[in-house]
Order: structure tokens, then C-alpha cells, then sequence
């Protein structure tokens, strides 16, 4: 404001243009009818500018929230259960319901966390102003599971807007052939491989596997996992799959989930849960 | 005679079943070599990532600064598997919702990046990287400062390669960071530790 009010100066020009001794002298009344008119003419233009600022801050700050509320619209729609959810200046905040009647979540809450975050993600690259996503879980008492808050500071790399170059049908196919060759499965069977393009266009590769218990699973499940994401990004680097998303889920024979896992290639973030009974060989555990 | 080279067949046979059936799962474990504090506020230390690329077969490895768990923990460090083109930052945790881990940026060969988690003031652990906040997570079920702090190297597979230095391995006490000052080494076969000292070591192996 003090700047603005620097630059103007209204009252001062006509003040000016109001002095009986500037009515004597021609030659100096229209030196000051001239640099009258510059002044007005500089005042217009600030007041011109200044609007405009006004404006398009307004537009953004409008637009920055529709298309927050139209992402919290979205995630509502696919059944996330968001309790509550709010942009405030950069911070995006949300309270989001687990199912769960316990003190810990149950196999959907890490995926349901994911699904947001990835949306927080991609609005952020899609221009919205969010430095920082702040989540809380509870449980269907209402009681806090955890909370968090997380320095959105990643870039989606350009690559990833890039056609394929392998259909959804061969990308499919290749990766359904080399996973029953290539990569360990004792103990464990591949009951789908089917890879399909979400409704933002992202490509996804769903794996449903079945074991008969845990124990049989960890024969090869750790081996299998660190084999899985390096086909998947061989298959993205040198054939240009553009898998986006890899889900993971792995059942045991009385349909009871072992293993529920999402990895958003697109921002490297690996979310899963797994019963107590998996192995945790495959990533980085303090013990 | 029959009847011995009978049972040197049944042996053999025997140990042939055994290698096959162990196999699958032999190529995936977990085998630490590094420091713990038996209590700490938090814990950071400079991790440097080897020379050149080490060699991971077909598995991969990571080192790290850890709250201890046993069930629930956060962790930052670098990991580096096969397929990928260079070792990544990430931080990990386990929390009542579930595990995450979230891949970073590159941490260049040769290089070195301060990896530090910390517990504020309202409970959360805070992972930062080089000094700037990565994120910060809550639960009642995480664990308090009385419980260890780790400073670790992890392979996936005994041929992996471990190189890599720890300088200035710290915990924090109620508000000052100190050097690690107990021999609570982790080592694991074939892994092992050439420590200058409890705050400034090298993991090896094989």
C-alpha cells in the first residue's frame, strides 16, 4: 500500500493545476498543463496495472481453489473417505476415515493415503500453489491413527507426457511373459497381469497374485518384489512402456489380503501394507 | 557297500533338495552391518555413497539413520538396486497406517548428503536431508527417545557390495547432539566394519 501511494500522487497534481500563479504565465501554464497531463497519464497507467495485478490474483487465487475443490470432488468420487479437507494459502490439509475399529489401519489406508498424495502431486505440477500436504487418519471411533506433514517438493520429469510407444495389449503381454519366465514365483501364483490407463491417462499395471499363506509366499516374495520394479522400469527405459502406476496385490487361498502395494513410478513413492507374517527382505527395515 | 552308497545318494539327493528349495528365498534377506545409540531424540550422520557404482547382482542395498522400531520407525538415507541408474535419497517409515517409501533425488557417486531424523517438540520424527525438511510424521504408537537410534548399512543378498563411510554419526540428547559413544555394532556375515571410531566407520563386504 505505502508503495502504491508513493507512486500516484493525485492530490499533488491538482493542486497544482488550482495556483493562481500559474494562470499568469502562459509558457509556464503549459509546461504544467503538459507535465499535467503526464503525471495523469503515469497515474493511469499504475491505476491500470495495479487492477490488472488485483485481477489476475484474484482469478488464480479462484482458480487455485476450484481446482482443489474439484481434486477433493474427484478422490470422493473414487471413495476416498475424506472427513475433511482444506487449501490454505500453500498448505493442503486432510482428515481422511479408515475403516479401522483398532488402533492400526487396515490394508486399504496406506493406498487411500497414496491415492491423495499423488492427486496433491499432480495438482502442485499442474500449477497449484501447495508446499506442503498435511494428512491425519482416524479410525472409525475417531481416534488419531497417525499424522503427517510432507514437503511436496518433487517435479514430475517431462518424459512421462510422451506417447507410448507399446500399446496397452503388448506392454501387457511382454510384462505377463517375462514375470512367469524371469522373475520368482515359488509359492506364489500370478492370477492377472493386466495393464490399463487410469481416467488422468496414466498407465497402470495391476499384478493379482495368490499364495496358500505367508509362509509359502516368502519362499520368493522379497526377490519377487526387487524383480518386479526393475522389469517394470526396463520396461518403461528401453521400450517406452510408460507405466505409470504398478499395484500389487497378493491374496491367500481363503481370500484373506497378504499384500496391498501401489508404486507411482511418476514420483518414485512406494506405499504398501503387508501382513505381519511377510517378509520384509525386499526394502529397508531398521530390524 | 550297496548299502553305503545308498545312503551317500540318499545325502546327496538330500542336500540337492535342501539348495533348491532354500534357493529362491536365499537370494533375498536383509544383513546389516553399522552402530546403534541404546537411546536418542533423533540421529544423523554424513553418508557417503562409493567411488563407482558397487555391484548388486540381482538385489540392492541401502544405508541408513534409523529410530530403532521394533514395529514402528522412520528412516532417511541412500539406496541403490539393481536397474537403477545411480543411488537415490529416500526417507521410509512404518506407521500404524502402513509403510511408505518415498524415493528422492540422485546422490551422485563419490558424494556425500547429511541424513538426519529428529523428534520436535509435539512428538513427530522429522526426516531432513542436507538441512531441509523432508517431513515430519506422528503417532502415540512411535517410538519415544528412549528407545536406540541406528546408523546402518543393508544388503539384500550376500554377493552385494557394501563401501560405504559414516562420518559424524550423532544422537541428539533432550536438546544437544552428541557422537555416538557405545560399541553396539551390528555386523552380519559376510559383512563387517572398519571403524575409526563409534562415530566414524566403513562398512565392507563380501
Amino acid at each position: 500500500m505505502g508503495e502504491c501511494d508513493q507512486h500516484i500522487q493525485i492530490p499533488y497534481v491538482r493542486t497544482l493545476s488550482r495556483s493562481p500563479s500559474n494562470r499568469k504565465n502562459g509558457n509556464s501554464m503549459k509546461s504544467m498543463n503538459s507535465r499535467k497531463k503526464r503525471i495523469g497519464l503515469v497515474a493511469g497507467v499504475l491505476l491500470v496495472v495495479i487492477a490488472t495485478v488485483v485481477a489476475v490474483s484474484s482469478t488464480l487465487a479462484v482458480a487455485q481453489g476450484g481446482d482443489f475443490d474439484n481434486v477433493v470432488e474427484r478422490l470422493q468420487e473414487e471413495g476416498i473417505p475424506i472427513e475433511a479437507a482444506t487449501l490454505e494459502e500453500t498448505q493442503a490439509s486432510f482428515v481422511l476415515k479408515s475403516s479401522s475399529e483398532a488402533n492400526v489401519g487396515t490394508p486399504d489406508d496406506p493406498i487411500i493415503l497414496d491415492a491423495v498424495e499423488r492427486e496433491m502431486f499432480l495438482a502442485k505440477n499442474r500449477g497449484m500453489e501447495i508446499d506442503t500436504f498435511k494428512w491425519s487418519m482416524i479410525n472409525a471411533k475417531g481416534e488419531e491413527l497417525a499424522r503427517a506433514e510432507i514437503v511436496l517438493d518433487q517435479v514430475m520429469d517431462p518424459s512421462w507426457k510422451e506417447s507410448p510407444a507399446l500399446t496397452e495389449e503388448s506392454a501387457e503381454n511382454s510384462l505377463k511373459e517375462e514375470i512367469l519366465t524371469d522373475a520368482p514365483l515359488t509359492g506364489v501364483s500370478l492370477d492377472s497381469a493386466v495393464v490399463k490407463s487410469d481416467p488422468d491417462g496414466t498407465r497402470v499395471l495391476h499384478l493379482a497374485l495368490s499364495s496358500a499363506n505367508a509362509k509359502a509366499a516368502n519362499e520368493s516374495w522379497a526377490a519377487f518384489m526387487i524383480q518386479v520394479n526393475n522389469m517394470v522400469a526396463k520396461k518403461n527405459a528401453l521400450e517406452k512402456a510408460q507405466i505409470g502406476i504398478v499395484r500389487i496385490d497378493l491374496f491367500d487361498d481363503a481370500g484373506n489380503p497378504l499384500f496391498k502395494y501401489v508404486y507411482d513410478a511418476q514420483r518414485g513413492s512406494h506405499s504398501w501394507w503387508q501382513d505381519p507374517a511377510m517378509t520384509t527382505d525386499w526394502f529397508e527395515s531398521p530390524s | 557297500m550297496n548299502g553305503v552308497k545308498l545312503r551317500i545318494y540318499l545325502v546327496v539327493v538330500g542336500v540337492l533338495v535342501l539348495v533348491l528349495c532354500s534357493s529362491s528365498s536365499a537370494w533375498a534377506i536383509s544383513l546389516h552391518a553399522g552402530n546403534t545409540r541404546s537411546r536418542g531424540y533423533g540421529v544423523k550422520t554424513d553418508i557417503s555413497t562409493p567411488v563407482s557404482a558397487p555391484y548388486v547382482d540381482i538385489s540392492g542395498q541401502s544405508s541408513w539413520v534409523s529410530t530403532a522400531g521394533p514395529v514402528y520407525w522412520v528412516q532417511t538415507g541412500w539406496r541403490y538396486y539393481v536397474g537403477y541408474s545411480g543411488a537415490k535419497s529416500y526417507y521410509e517409515y512404518k506407521l500404524p497406517t502402513g509403510y511408505k517409501l518415498q524415493e528422492l533425488s540422485v546422490q551422485a557417486w563419490n558424494f556425500t548428503r547429511n541424513y538426519c531424523v529428529t523428534q520436535l517438540t509435539d512428538g513427530s520424527w522429522q526426516v531432513k536431508i542436507n538441512g531441509d525438511p523432508k517431513g515430519q510424521w506422528y503417532s502415540s504408537l512411535l517410538p519415544g527417545p528412549q528407545e536406540p537410534v541406528r546408523a546402518e548399512s543393508e544388503s539384500h543378498l550376500s554377493t552385494v557390495q557394501l563401501n560405504t563411510q559414516f562420518n559424524n554419526v550423532q544422537y541428539r540428547g533432550t536438546t544437544t547432539w552428541f557422537n555416538f559413544d557405545e560399541n553396539a555394532w551390528e555386523i552380519e556375515s559376510p559383512y563387517w566394519v572398519s571403524a575409526t571410531n563409534t562415530y566414524r566407520f566403513h562398512t565392507y563386504g563380501p
